[in-house]
């Protein structure tokens, strides 16, 4: 399990991360949904033990993390702009990761390397930016991390590679218990493999929960009448979103759908039906709502 | 398992950075054995072609073991490239082993890596002991095994050599200590470098530029207390300085140094932000020191480059401003990254010029009243008083005096210096010439010593009275000759020569006897001992006579004769006893002849000559008048002083000279001239001042307090 308690990250003047709170249990994939610069990398490098908060702390396994060896050995960040030692290959990555981490499996990598087609003896800096973002998933995966962090880590790969990417790191979390952490924009990926997700703006976590539950919080509410329902009608409603095409009025709501569809009844609708939104549609109304890109 | 993943971790890096070790490997071979072993084979050449029934003298056996045990180390380079070399290697190295802290990727790569940061600086720490140290301290240990096998260890001085490698490893891991915290506390290469050269040597060099100011400005303070006091605290001189004189290496400095940037860089390693590499400042809390020790740095060498550039004293001021200005804004462009600097910050080289512009002024009008400082004469316990560029007496002797009529003496007369210097207060140019200088210190009563210079008086009659009254008192005279040095167990040899001006052959063909006169140990002894009665009675009137000859005590080392040091004292008319333990029986005719008897003789010619001004350079003779006889020139000749001693000397008349030519010399002269033509000719012998080829034996100057 990983639990993030409070952190606070300012750099200089600019706070960063104002008091964030999470827990991720084994197991589970969670996903992190951000606008730019809302403090996403910032937070993962913290979980990663790179970066010290200004507060608060960082736990695996009931470990904190912060200069601790044994709590970072089980914790692997992948960057969005991968990293690797001068002119290294792959075999040398290896035996550098090896040298830090006893457990490192190298079969493991060369296995995982044949699966991707990744060549262990070149050179990685003469492989494309996407080639070395399958090299640093191997690498990863091969020291059988116990927390992962992902940072944008599927962009650039090609569709091929970004399933088969996914499926991998999918079934090691499930098989192993791993806590992975997807950091990134790409929402329908988010949606298809995660099981919370969290939406995190100007250094806050807004919005945390299981997919379902956050992805159910807002709703479309569609209906029509004989007449058109005046504006201080829908006030009780508190919409997100109000839209009109004639008879037809579609509210955007968040909070007890039953609640609102009474409501909605005593307007004595010609028809009225719920709909689901996107996880994407829930994001950009989430961060409307902050008063983001008005 | 732990210690088994340290292991792992060390090897890897041992590994990594494997290129490091075999340049430090190479670059140590090549200072330290490689051309030892080259010259120890030459030297053992030479000797095995000795004929073994002549043992090699001290002094040769003496120059082998410096050879062998020293100058290899630095042949054929000199001790500041050495210096520079080791430095650099353990800079470089530093720079090297933490290169990934200037690259945000690099440093975070390695910040996610399962270590925590003060175990990275020490395992790197042991990497640099083990890639850079040992194969510098394997090659110094190459060299004695190869000096042994070789069969010339009865050449080699151990200790020596063991002091001269422990400098040189010194240097090395200061240089890495260096690089190690400036990595830490900057986040680029260029950055690190640079503000490694400025942990290296910036207080040095401000303490430089103010002692210079300080010296420019305040006339009474002695100079040489800088070199001391900064040899004593700078871990950088005294390094450099334990190159030359590995003897007188005193480690603590430097020792206490590497500690402490150790200990800095550990500290800072451990603090380390990974978000701040590739910035210039890794932390920024320090932005603002830096910026003044930069401000301050800038200001003070912009101040000393323009004063000892141009004269005017409003250019020291027109420096620091400057020089404060420009490190400013090349600082500002170092942490912005850019040429064009988008924000500057004036409050801090504000600050720093107006204290360093106040710093001039208060030296300027001596706020502190160090010139003026002058004892009660209650406080005072002790005077004692040294001439900087004394002759005629000893090797600037400090004499201590205890007598209240001699601490009153000495006060007036510190005070007549003290207020003449007060009153002539000007900036001197910072090219300072040497002047002969008075030092006085003064010991109080409370323990404390407080010294000062002076320059000799201008007006030496004033003073007069004072150093007469000191000079003659039984205080000082014994203390004189106490403190002229015991050369009985350390001197070599002693040597003489007569005073008067003439070619070494010419003395032999007029006198009867050498000039100069070498002396063995047996009478080199008796010298001393007669010296040291004759300088407990010399008068102040003595010495205003004609110094007979010098002679020089050398002194040599006692175990291999080699030359070490000489020193050179005037014999005056009245060290009878000096003069007979070194002629003997030719005593009596010498000092008759000094007595005047010289004077009686028609072959000596004796010439009043008068100037127009008194620089010797471009300075016209008015008249020339030759004595009319021997009471004319002994009249004249009593009415000189010859003593070079600016203190101890009458006042003279820079305008008049009495030259004495001796018949015989000039005969001499014109005979190797070809040009004994001259000789048959009246007017030659009663204008021979006018031939400037032709130098007179004695020149005096005419008194003025007679």
């Amino acid at each position: 399990m990983m639990i993030t308690e409070g952190i606070e990250k300012s750099f200089g003047p600019k706070h960063v991360l104002h008091h964030v709170a999470l827990s991720v249990e084994d197991g589970h994939i969670f996903g992190l949904l951000g606008t730019n610069g809302a403090g996403k990398s910032t937070l993962l490098r913290i979980i990663s033990g790179i970066i010290q908060p200004d507060a608060g702390q960082v736990k695996v396994n009931g470990e904190s993390v912060w200069e601790n060896p044994s709590a970072k050995r089980r914790i692997c960040y992948l960057t969005d702009d991968p990293a690797f030692l001068h002119a290294s290959t792959i075999r040398q990555m290896g035996a550098f990761r090896k040298a830090w981490q006893e457990d490192y499996d190298e079969a493991r990598l060369k296995e995982l390397c044949d699966r991707f087609s990744l060549p262990m003896d070149e050179k990685i800096s003469s492989f494309s930016k996407g080639t070395q973002k399958r090299v640093q998933v191997c690498l990863a995966l091969a020291g059988r991390p116990h927390v992962l962090l992902c940072d944008e880590t599927f962009d650039g790969l090609d569709p091929v590679m970004r399933e088969a990417f996914r499926r991998t790191i999918s079934e090691e979390t499930w098989d192993r218990g791993m806590v992975t952490l997807l950091a990134g924009h790409n929402q329908q990926e988010m949606e298809d493999i995660c099981d919370s997700v969290g939406f995190l703006h100007e250094g806050a976590l807004l919005t945390v929960g299981d997919m379902d539950t956050v992805v159910s919080g807002i709703y479309r509410l569609q209906f029509a009448t004989e007449e058109p329902v005046p504006e201080e009608a829908l006030i009780p409603l508190c919409p997100l979103r109000v839209q009109r095409q004639g008879r037809l009025c579609v509210l955007t709501l968040k909070g007890d759908r039953e609640q609102a569809r009474q409501t909605v009844e005593a307007f004595h609708p010609l028809f009225s039906e719920t709909l689901p939104l996107s996880l994407e549609e829930v994001f950009i109304l989430e961060m409307e709502e902050q008063g983001y890109a008005k | 398992m732990r210690n088994k993943q340290n292991g792992a971790m060390l090897r890897w890096f041992l590994k990594h950075f494997v290129y490091l070790g075999i340049l430090a490997l190479m670059i140590s071979f090549a200072v330290l054995p490689l051309h030892g072993i080259m010259k120890a084979n030459t030297i053992r050449n030479f000797l095995t072609n000795q004929d073994p029934a002549f043992p090699l003298a001290p002094s040769t056996r003496y120059y082998y073991t410096r050879e062998l045990s020293r100058n290899f180390l630095f042949y054929p380079m000199n001790q500041e490239i050495t210096c520079l070399i080791f430095g650099a290697l353990g800079l470089g190295s530093a720079l090297v082993l933490f290169g990934h802290l200037f690259s945000k990727k690099q440093s975070m790569m390695y910040a996610a890596l399962p270590q925590t940061r003060g175990g990275d600086f020490l395992r790197r720490g042991a990497c640099f002991c083990l890639l850079v140290m040992v194969p510098l301290v394997c090659c110094a240990l190459i060299y004695p095994a190869a000096i042994s096998a070789m069969g010339l260890g009865e050449f080699f001085d151990t200790g020596l050599y063991l002091r001269e490698a422990l400098v040189i490893a010194l240097i090395t891991l200061y240089g890495y200590m260096i690089g190690a915290l400036s990595a830490q506390l900057f986040g680029t290469l260029w950055s690190a470098l640079l503000g490694g050269l400025l942990l290296v040597g910036s207080l040095e060099m401000i303490f430089r530029a103010w002692y210079a100011f300080t010296t420019a400005y305040l006339h009474t303070m002695v100079p040489q207390k800088y070199g001391v006091l900064l040899g004593g605290l700078s871990p950088l001189i005294s390094l450099y300085k334990g190159l030359y004189q590995a003897d007188q290496f005193h480690p603590l400095p430097s020792l206490a140094a590497i500690l402490l940037f150790g200990a800095l860089g550990l500290l800072a390693a451990r603090r380390n932000r990974s978000e701040r590499a590739g910035a210039t400042l890794n932390f920024l809390p320090l932005e603002t020191p830096l910026h003044a020790l930069v401000a301050v740095l800038g200001g003070s060498l912009g101040g000393l480059i323009f004063a000892v550039a141009l004269e005017p004293e409003y250019c020291l001021y027109l420096g620091l401003a400057a020089g404060v200005l420009v490190a400013s804004l090349l600082l500002r462009m170092l942490l912005e990254q850019n040429i064009r600097v988008r924000r500057f910050p004036w409050r801090v080289p504000a600050v720093c010029l107006a204290v360093l512009l106040l710093g001039c002024l208060g030296l300027r009008v001596d706020l502190f009243g160090y010139d003026r400082y002058l004892p009660d004469l209650s406080d005072v316990r002790a005077f004692a008083w040294s001439q900087e560029f004394y002759s005629g007496l000893s090797q600037n002797p400090w004499i201590s005096l205890r007598e209240s009529k001699n601490l009153d003496r000495g006060r007036q007369w510190a005070g007549l210096m003290r207020d003449e210097t007060v009153a002539n207060r000007k900036r001197y140019p910072f090219q300072r010439y040497s002047d002969a200088m008075i030092r006085v210190r003064w010991t109080l009563t409370s323990g404390a010593s407080v010294t000062r210079q002076y320059p000799a008086l201008e007006d030496q009659l004033s003073a007069r009275p004072f150093v007469q009254s000191i000079a003659d008192s039984g205080e000082y005279r014994a203390q004189l000759a106490d403190a002229l040095p015991d050369y009985k167990e350390i001197y070599g040899s002693s040597s003489l020569q007569f005073s008067l001006n003439m070619q070494d052959e010419d003395f032999q063909a007029v006198y009867g006897f050498s000039r100069r006169i070498s002396l063995d140990r047996v009478k080199s002894a008796a010298l001393r001992e007669a010296y040291q009665a004759d300088l407990s009675a010399r008068s102040w009137e003595d010495v205003q006579g004609i110094p007979v000859f010098s002679f020089w005590f050398s002194e040599t080392d006692p175990e291999t004769d080699e030359y070490r040091s000489s020193e050179n004292y005037q014999v005056y008319a009245s060290d009878t006893r000096t003069i007979r333990a070194v002629l003997g029986n030719r005593a009596d005719q010498v000092m008759a002849w000094l007595n005047g008897g010289w004077a009686d003789t028609e072959e000596l010619l004796v010439f009043r000559c008068v100037y127009e001004q008194p620089d010797e350079a471009s300075r016209t003779m008015t008249s020339c008048t030759l004595a009319s006889g021997p009471d004319q020139a002994r009249e004249w000749v009593s009415r000189t002083s010859q003593c070079q001693n600016q203190l101890m000397r009458a006042p003279v008349n820079p305008l008049v000279e009495i030259r004495l030519y001796a018949k015989p010399v000039v005969r001499l002269w014109a005979e190797r001239e070809n040009r004994e033509e001259l000789l048959t000719d009246p007017d030659f012998w009663n204008s021979l001042p006018a031939y400037d080829e032709l130098y007179s034996f004695l020149t005096l100057q005419e008194r003025t307090d007679l």
